[in-house]
């Protein structure tokens, strides 16, 4: 356990690269997997990673300790992947397709863990993207409603029925592409 | 607890974010009603599924970090150049189109005139007194009504008329002299050859 964010961060504002660098480290891969997950485009993930950082660099001056890092930078992300969807949409790149699975033998017989993450992942990624966001921001980031509305700006009333909504249309999407719940084992 | 008000709070139970009265209030209806327990279930092992989506596999490399912040920032520092020429440029037009063409530069007779804005129409209304210099091109209000013209051409018509009268006069003494000249010349020549026949000058002979 190192210094605490709040310290790496004080020390980068000093002009300590290292704290900066350590920063990086520690949040890359979680702010990829949350990129990832928002996004579902793996190929843009370490472009956009970059571009968070950068982002992060050249806020360096502008960050107000208050012990909220986390959240100041939950925030980046959050911009940098709604910018990316916007783009992405006027440039609309194609889900990869998943064919759906043979209702007549069991879910266990044709899907193992990296399949069934791949027909999860589509069916996370055929989700509004406001739904999407406030399904990640709960299940991987695991931030409560309070949290997730200070970060958004949105009420957590509407993120709770948000959240409700995304659970509903993602149970029926896999479905739709063969999972029955029936049969996955507790 | 109904069936609609459970399932509501179906996603709240399979993530732990009821309060204890709520979460009791659902599992009890959840073990009277058979359909609404399958729902819950199947929230479950959504929850499940969802743990099975790979993450990201990313290693930012700091030294593309640094040199897309230099980049930016030399952007950066050439955009706010751009914009203060830009702004100067607006401002130096604006100024020439304010100031600049509303000033008058004129050069008179043994003074410079350098006025700013148009003289006000009245001079007798306006709150400005009149400028100090003399205004030579722009005609003052007297003179533009049409009977003092009249008046004035009028003086200037009998002026001339009156000098025209004089250089006749002049012309008629003068023409006087001339004869006077000439009959006075002749005269002198004939009382020279009188003198002349009288004393038998070879001088006036000979002339």
């Amino acid at each position: 356990m190192g210094p605490a964010d709040s310290e790496l961060m004080k020390r980068w504002q000093q002009g300590d690269s290292l704290a900066f660098e350590a920063l990086v480290r520690r949040w890359e891969q979680r702010v990829a997997n949350l990129l990832q997950r928002l996004l579902v485009i793996a190929d843009q993930i370490p472009d956009l990673c970059q571009e968070v950082f950068l982002k992060l660099y050249q806020a360096r001056d502008r960050y107000q300790e208050n012990g909220n890092f986390a959240p100041w930078l939950y925030q980046i992300v959050l911009n940098t992947a709604r910018d990316a969807g916007r783009r992405r949409r006027r440039q609309p790149v194609r889900a990869e397709h998943v064919e759906p699975v043979d209702s007549a033998k069991p879910a266990e017989a044709h899907c193992e863990e990296k399949e069934l993450g791949a027909r999860v992942r589509q069916a996370v990624a055929e989700l509004p993207a406001a739904l999407r966001e406030v399904l990640v921001l709960r299940h991987y980031e695991n931030l409560n409603f309070e949290e997730m509305a200070r970060l958004t700006g949105t009420p957590a009333s509407t993120l709770k029925s948000r959240f409700a909504s995304a659970l509903n249309r993602l149970r029926g999407r896999l479905q739709e592409l063969g999972w029955n719940p029936e049969e996955m084992q507790p | 607890m109904n069936c609609g008000e459970a399932r509501d709070l179906l996603p709240g139970l399979v993530y732990g974010d009821l309060s204890a009265q709520e979460a009791g209030a659902v599992d009890g209806h959840l073990q009277a009603c058979a359909q609404c327990a399958s729902e819950a279930r199947a929230l479950q092992q959504v929850r499940q599924l969802l743990r099975t989506v790979p993450g990201a596999n990313v290693h930012v490399n700091m030294a593309t970090v640094y040199r897309d912040a230099s980049e930016r920032s030399s952007q950066h520092a050439r955009w706010w150049r751009r914009m203060a020429l830009g702004v100067s440029g607006a401002a130096a037009a604006l100024w020439i189109v304010v100031f600049a063409v509303r000033t008058e530069i004129r050069l008179e007779p043994h003074q410079v005139v350098i006025r700013w804005a148009n003289p006000p129409a009245d001079p007798q209304r306006g709150a400005m007194p009149a400028p100090a210099s003399r205004e030579v091109s722009a005609p003052s209000p007297e003179m533009n009504e049409p009977g003092k013209i009249q008046e004035q051409l009028t003086m200037f018509g009998e002026l001339i008329f009156g000098h025209q009268q004089e250089i006749a006069q002049l012309q008629t003494q003068l023409q006087t002299l001339q004869n006077q000249v000439k009959t006075e010349t002749r005269r002198w020549q004939a009382t020279e050859l009188d003198v002349a026949a009288l004393s038998g000058s070879p001088r006036l002979k000979h002339k």
